[in-house]
């Protein structure tokens, strides 16, 4: 067993907080989705509170406490039995992803004894013949507002490139479970990360225009002024972190050991998860439900994630649980969007990998 | 703020129906341009749009907005859009109007018939061709 030591004590809380986390994002994955859908199937009103609505509801939370459980005592297992810190820190990687994966075999499990009270969708359509929507209907807030996020990455990032003599030799890179936080002092390590989140604020920022391509739904722009909102606090968050992260090859391991560094990451992290979360929990509740459904039949969801309609023209749809969209993976184009993404995830590795 | 959606001229169609989509839609739109819910100059949404907003292939709109351009009803270009056109109220010429007439009755006779066949009586189809054609 390690003996616990200040460095350990953020490595630790977070060896315990993450799947905590991550476990309670499970727990609350069902409410994050519209009133007419329950895990990914469009059901009638009111059936969330029916009997059956309900027991899917007590299994579901059910196998998400048992995997839970089940992740914490291995990890704190490990923790006990072994002092080999790459074994730990492989325990925590894996617990993390075993909670994940697990948690979305609960939910296929608990889906699938769903679909049959899913709700066909209504074959009649009616559309408003409105005018296309506007960037004032559905982006929040005056342009500079947007602004104000790439401020706070670029802003630091062009104080430590003024400063960049007063590097140290030796500069925070990454910080892992085995403490090393060092490496080479180079334009890629100093602007490597930050400038990865930038491409990242730049990706959250391109997603605020998807409305505008949108099949329109009944109260289309409120909503998709609500995911706006959500992802503009994102971009701000994001702005945050990666301000921090700008400073730390000036900084150096000062700001990362506690509690400024851990607080300021941990923080900043656990804010990027919940603050969606609580915001999507009101958007999705403003305005009326879909009556007729979101147009997307729930026999083409698979998975209750992966969208696939021939027959649907609409390039992007709604998800079905959580907030935001995904791509109907029928259109070709979405394949093009993948492979583009793909193409630049690869480039920015090269670059920052060398 | 007003809500557009409470404004917006409404657009229906079944997928269900027997009647070809294309005519479903030229169909609709005819009705809102006679009715003036549309008005000449208003901008009708791009064909890719409304097949997105209504779930069917756009060609399948590009129809529907061919066959009224044909009628004098819209106005496309390319570029700026689908429009709505001043178009002049259409006097039939006299030899013309019997033909008209009989092939509006023929088509009433079918569309009375399906109706009346799933119980519907004809005083109460009556009626409702009375309020329609008085709202206009």
């Amino acid at each position: 067993m390690i003996e616990p030591s200040e460095w350990w004590f953020g490595s630790l809380l977070m060896y315990f907080l993450v799947p905590l986390g991550v476990g309670a994002l499970l727990a609350v994955m069902p409410w994050l989705s519209r009133p007419e859908t329950w895990f990914a199937v469009t059901v009638a009103p009111g059936f969330r509170q029916s009997e059956p609505g309900r027991r899917v509801l007590r299994d579901y939370m059910k196998g998400i406490a048992g995997i839970i459980l089940l992740v914490l005592v291995m990890q704190a297992l490990v923790l006990w039995l072994s002092d080999d810190r790459a074994l730990i820190g492989l325990a925590h990687v894996s617990g993390v992803l075993f909670l994940s994966l697990a948690g979305l075999v609960v939910f296929i499990y608990c889906r699938r004894q769903l679909l049959p009270y899913s709700q066909s969708q209504s074959r009649q359509r009616e559309v408003g013949l409105e005018p296309p929507l506007t960037a004032r209907q559905v982006i929040p807030g005056p342009l500079w507002l947007q602004a104000i996020p790439y401020l706070l990455l670029v802003l630091p990032m062009s104080w430590v490139a003024l400063h960049f003599a007063d590097v140290p030799d030796q500069v925070v890179v990454h910080v892992g479970m085995d403490s090393v936080a060092h490496g080479e002092k180079s334009i890629r390590t100093v602007f490597g990360g930050t400038a990865v989140l930038l491409v990242s604020l730049v990706l959250v920022h391109l997603v605020m225009l998807v409305p505008f391509f949108m099949r329109r739904l009944p109260n289309q722009a409120r909503r998709s002024r609500g995911i706006n909102l959500i992802l503009l606090q994102v971009m701000f968050i994001m702005g945050v972190l990666g301000g921090f992260l700008a400073f730390l090859p000036l900084h150096g391991e000062a700001w990362v050991n506690p509690p400024l560094g851990i607080g300021l990451i941990l923080g900043g992290t656990l804010l990027m998860l919940f603050v969606p979360v609580v915001t999507g929990w009101f958007v999705l509740r403003s305005g009326e439900p879909l009556v007729v459904g979101d147009r997307s039949p729930d026999e083409c969801w698979y998975l209750g994630m992966l969208y696939f309609n021939p027959e649907d023209p609409a390039l992007w749809v709604e998800k079905r649980f959580g907030v935001g969209y995904t791509v109907n993976f029928a259109r070709p184009t979405a394949w093009l969007g993948i492979g583009a993404l793909i193409v630049l995830a690869v480039g920015i590795l090269a670059l920052t990998t060398g | 703020m007003k809500n557009v959606h409470e404004r917006a001229p409404q657009l229906r169609i079944d997928l269900d129906s027997s009647t070809p989509l294309a005519r479903q839609i030229a169909d609709g739109l005819r009705a809102l341009l006679v009715s003036g819910e549309l008005a000449p100059g208003d901008r009708l949404p791009s064909s890719r749009r409304l097949g997105v907003d209504l779930g069917v292939h756009f060609n399948t709109v590009a129809q529907a907005y061919r066959e009224l351009e044909g009628e004098g009803w819209l106005v496309l270009n390319r570029k700026q859009g689908t429009f709505v056109a001043g178009r002049e109220a259409v006097q039939p010429q006299a030899s013309d109007k019997p033909l008209l007439l009989a092939a509006f009755r023929e088509e009433l006779i079918r569309l009375a018939a399906r109706y009346r066949s799933q119980g519907l009586e004809a005083d109460e189809l009556l009626a409702i061709a009375k309020e329609e054609m008085n709202n206009d």
